[in-house]
């Protein structure tokens, strides 16, 4: 095996009822990659994502993250990664620090000052005290950041982390993703519909269409080999798609 | 029991629980009122006096605590599952046996809690209306202060076992529910259903024992007196046996469970 792999899928497969929504899916992500998780709404990014963090369970197929199987060791695999699916969800009665020490109350280990710690890296402590109802959408996406931050993992996965965010949001968002990446050595999963930024932050790509992955390269090795076309153009070489992504 | 104690924290930051306890003082200051107004028929209050009020009223509030006890279970089950606040936990390196066992350990603290809370609103209430009293009076029978508080004591401690084998049915329930509406609507259902097959006297007395409305508001009574050890060792097998049943079946449905909100 790849000592540089972190996570990694194995002819992972999921359907609902007759339908087969994750296809046989390999999926590469290496350590310190900042993985772009592409596709069109509905081919199944998110579905992806919940079986890589036992949130459903695979009809067949393996994930592995830092060598550890999810389907027989789920406790150890988990302690590496840190997640916000779907959309970030806290209990809007509590105030996002409040939110913070419940969770960290099952990191075994964990300094005291590990929630300031967090909140400080997604600029959100003056904020800390509020209860989450009051949140903007990015806040709370900053939150679910900091909340994935929480236990020091190797790997965050993020669904979507933009979306409905505005410009603004979008870009404080992109800046802390690839600020922790590089500062702290963290390795990022980040699945999107939107090609620019994916292109913008992103050093891999894995492109998902109905299920089944059609290609999972470096994003500077897909344009060298496509002589410079950008990545959307790319995507819809690859899915023999045009149009609008979203 | 840390994620006990992560229940617990919600619990009380809740408002939810504020208004449980506000409607059964409420319901308390209400069945006073009628007695003094006049309308004791209207009560199950034996003897106006503080000592004797907990125990007359115990089944007074079972309704309210069945219904209670849907919304909490609702609240912490189906609901977390709905909004997806349980990926919170379940991202972490938390087992779903772990997080059941948890859910049902709040279950059990909540119907403590509300039946401490009971107790305690009763007596005070009835100390500012009736004053304290001489004696206990519950079923015609006079105890002493001491045998009275003991008693009442026993009768309530008593009550946990079917409350706790109610919120286990309640819990599959909401295992298997999609929203909060059906958790509470079944539980109440299955509350209403269980009080008419109780009244029905074509069904062997045996069996209507079984039944769990039986069991919440007969069990208790049964310490009141020395001679039901038979009903007692087969309420307390019925009840363990929900009990046990219920959990079981949650557990296969609660580690297939897909989360997908």
């Amino acid at each position: 095996m790849n000592s540089n792999l972190l996570l990694q899928t194995r002819n992972l497969t999921k359907s609902f009822g007759d339908r087969k929504i994750i296809n046989r899916l390999n999926l590469h992500v290496m350590k310190g990659d900042i993985y772009g998780f592409l596709g069109r709404n509905g081919q199944g990014k998110t579905t992806a994502i919940r079986l890589v963090t036992g949130l459903i369970f695979p009809d067949s197929g393996d994930v592995i993250i830092d060598g550890h199987h999810l389907r027989n060791d789920f406790k150890n695999t988990i302690s590496n990664v840190g997640a916000i699916v779907e959309s970030p969800s806290f209990y809007g009665y509590l105030s996002g620090y409040d939110n913070l020490k419940l969770m960290a109350n099952l990191i075994p280990g964990i300094k005291k000052d590990r929630i300031d710690e967090v909140l400080d890296m997604v600029r959100l402590n003056h904020r800390a005290k509020d209860k989450v109802k009051t949140y903007s959408l990015g806040m709370k996406q900053r939150l679910g950041i900091a909340n994935a931050l929480l236990s020091s993992p190797k790997l965050i996965i993020l669904d979507e982390p933009t979306n409905g965010l505005d410009p603004q949001g979008m870009k404080e968002i992109k800046e802390m993703i690839v600020q922790l990446a590089a500062e702290r050595n963290i390795t990022f999963f980040i699945s999107s519909h939107l090609l620019h930024e994916v292109e913008q932050i992103c050093n891999r790509v894995g492109i998902i269409h109905s299920g089944t992955l059609l290609c999972e390269a470096e994003v500077e090795e897909l344009t060298q080999k496509s002589k410079g076309k950008s990545l959307e153009d790319i995507y819809f070489d690859i899915t023999g798609e045009g149009g609008d992504l979203a | 029991m840390k994620l006990l104690q992560n229940e617990l924290y919600k619990l009380f930051k809740t408002k939810k629980l504020y208004i449980f306890l506000l409607i059964l003082v409420v319901m308390r200051i209400m069945a006073v009122y009628l007695y003094k107004a006049g309308t004791e028929f209207q009560t199950v209050i034996e003897v106006a006096n503080a000592q004797s009020l907990p125990i007359a009223m115990k089944y007074d509030a079972v309704q309210f605590l069945v219904i209670f006890m849907g919304i909490y279970i609702a609240d912490i089950l189906t609901d977390e599952f709905k909004t997806g606040t349980v990926k919170l936990t379940l991202l972490r390196p938390i087992g779903r046996a772990q997080l059941l066992n948890s859910k049902f350990a709040a279950m059990a603290a909540f119907a403590v809690l509300l039946n401490l809370f009971l107790v305690l609103a009763t007596y005070i209430v009835g100390l500012f209306a009736f004053g304290w009293g001489d004696s206990t009076v519950y079923h015609g029978v006079t105890y002493s202060v001491g045998d009275g508080l003991l008693l009442t004591a026993k009768v309530y401690a008593a009550s946990f076992l079917p409350i706790i084998a109610f919120g286990m049915i309640c819990i599959f329930v909401a295992a298997a529910s999609k929203n909060m509406v059906t958790v509470v609507a079944v539980t109440f259902i299955l509350f209403i259903v269980g009080e008419f097959l109780s009244a029905l006297s074509v069904i062997p007395s045996v069996i209507r024992t079984c039944l769990i409305v039986n069991q919440l508001f007969f069990f208790s009574d049964y310490f009141v007196k020395n001679n039901h050890h038979f009903e007692i060792t087969l309420s307390v097998v019925v009840n363990l046996s929900y009990i046990t049943v219920f959990y079981l079946l949650t557990l296969v449905v609660f580690r297939k469970k897909d989360v997908l909100c």
